[in-house]
């Protein structure tokens, strides 16, 4: 096969695309077919390894399928060609469309916790990693840098030393160098930050730079870095030796966080109560204990609705 | 209004919750995955339950859409052997949904609605019966009396305008 790298004009870039998207069409409009025969599934291997951007294009017709699975809103004005299309003639509605942000499993980690999970790692260069509940990392290591991956959760890291190579964690848009020993990452939901226990860390983030000390931590929300933040880093890294700690926090937050530590789901119903500050001290041993510490801390109720899924709701 | 929909939202979720497991149950044949399903149709709905208008049938809405979601279920179980290990589709072997899955803006509902009603009309019934319907290409064309492959031709032209519609999100 030729290779034509060198004469790429855009144009010849956009027919490329063009020819893949259709392509990828096809495949996983052949995917659809329950009675499709053994060997296209070869051949759909094949294409799939042919090319990356092959998989690419055939994921993203995946995601729009996905997304239309809900039966759709009813729409204002159905046109009659449409209700006549209809078997049984009812009313055609529009599929609704899941978010395209970032999916938790779109790499591949080297160290991963599942809910409620602890893990301690101990990593190459003498370093020790530990991760918090519902986390995931990649290991980057190489002659000029340790950088670790932060793909989702929270971890905390004892650096060992290594004049060759800065350890950097990077989490989003963030990057966290240890100019120390001991400090935390986390990346929870559109949430970035980093505590720092011991020494000091060089944070940077959008072009700006930030040196945080020991007791320190700084976040990343909306792109912004927040001003350092000299609170009690103890609660931030509470989750390391016991029950969870939260300050002045909104109850979303809680919730959300809790949800990495306890199976199934809570959900508040609704936003008012989300909002609300709260202060609470929940011990993460067994689901039983963090939905008996809830109901006990604050005023609400807890309603299971299945064996995975739990309301919280304000007390009337 | 808001207050009065969750509620009547969760009441039919609990008077249906078996006949909608059953529904998946019968395609899945597995007991955790129709606990998982059954948990994904109620969430995507609660998320989506400010779009929902108050006509709308909830019962028959949630069974449609833990149908669809089981034959989901069962077509990335069919090829997740052929793409295992290939970049880019870790997710299709990925049997639990994410909540980052579940989120939904009213702007994306519109613009699918926008791109679905765009299509020409052979593309548009065979991507609803296929997608909403749950119908196979061959009941598919022997409804509309066309063959599976022109079943699939359609569908081809459907899937393309629809990504075309949506741009670049």
């Amino acid at each position: 096969m030729a290779d034509d790298s060198q004469d790429r004009s855009p144009a010849r870039d956009r027919d490329d695309r063009a020819t893949i998207s259709r392509q990828a069409a096809e495949w996983f409009a052949r995917s659809l077919d329950e009675n499709a025969p053994q060997k296209d599934y070869h051949a759909f291997r094949q294409w799939l390894q042919a090319d990356e951007r092959h998989a690419q294009a055939y994921a993203e017709f995946d995601r729009l399928w996905a997304g239309a699975a809900t039966v759709p809103t009813l729409s204002e004005k159905p046109s009659v060609s449409r209700r006549m299309a209809l078997k049984g003639g009812g009313v055609l509605a529009v599929a609704g469309l899941c978010a395209w942000g970032f999916h938790r499993f779109q790499q591949p980690a080297d160290y991963a916790t599942g809910t409620g999970e602890r893990r301690v790692a101990d990593l190459p260069d003498g370093s020790q990693l530990e991760l918090s509940a519902a986390s995931s990392v990649q290991l980057r290591f190489n002659s000029r840098e340790r950088r670790i991956v932060l793909l989702d959760g929270e971890i905390y890291c004892q650096v060992a030393a290594d004049r060759q190579r800065p350890f950097v964690v990077e989490a989003g848009a963030l990057t966290a160098t240890a100019l120390g020993t001991q400090y935390s990452v986390s990346r929870m939901g559109g949430n970035i930050g980093v505590a720092v226990a011991e020494h000091s860390v060089s944070v940077g983030a959008s072009g700006h730079v930030v040196e945080v000390s020991a007791g320190e931590a700084v976040d990343l929300r909306d792109g912004t870095l927040s001003g350092i933040q000299k609170e009690d880093n103890t609660a931030r890294l509470s989750w390391r030796n016991g029950p969870l700690v939260f300050i002045s926090k909104p109850f979303g937050e809680v919730v959300a966080t809790l949800n990495r530590w306890r199976p199934g789901r809570l959900m508040i119903a609704d936003e008012a109560l989300a909002r609300q500050v709260v202060t609470i001290i929940i011990n993460v041993r067994s689901p039983a204990d963090i939905d008996r510490a809830l109901v006990q801390g604050l005023p609400i109720r807890v309603a299971n609705y299945t064996p995975w899924l739990t309301l919280i709701s304000a007390q009337q | 209004m808001e207050r009065v929909h969750q509620d009547i939202l969760l009441d039919i979720f609990l008077s249906i919750r078996s006949r909608l497991s059953a529904t998946i149950y019968n395609r899945v044949r597995c007991r955790a995955t129709t606990a998982d399903i059954t948990q994904d149709t109620f969430l995507r709905l609660w998320e989506r339950r400010s779009l929902l208008p108050a006509a709308t049938d909830l019962a028959g809405y949630f069974v449609r859409t833990g149908r669809n979601l089981a034959i989901d279920h069962g077509r990335r179980q069919r090829i997740a052997p052929f793409v295992h290990g290939v970049a880019h589709l870790e997710m299709i072997a990925d049997r639990t949904p994410s909540p980052e899955d579940h989120a939904i803006s009213r702007r994306e509902v519109e613009l699918l609605q926008r791109a679905i009603d765009d299509l020409p009309p052979r593309a548009r019934q065979v991507f609803i019966m296929a997608r909403l319907d749950g119908m196979s290409y061959v009941e598919i064309g022997a409804q509309l009396k066309i063959s599976p492959k022109t079943v699939f031709s359609h569908m081809v032209t459907a899937l393309e305008r629809i990504k075309a519609g949506l741009g670049n999100i």
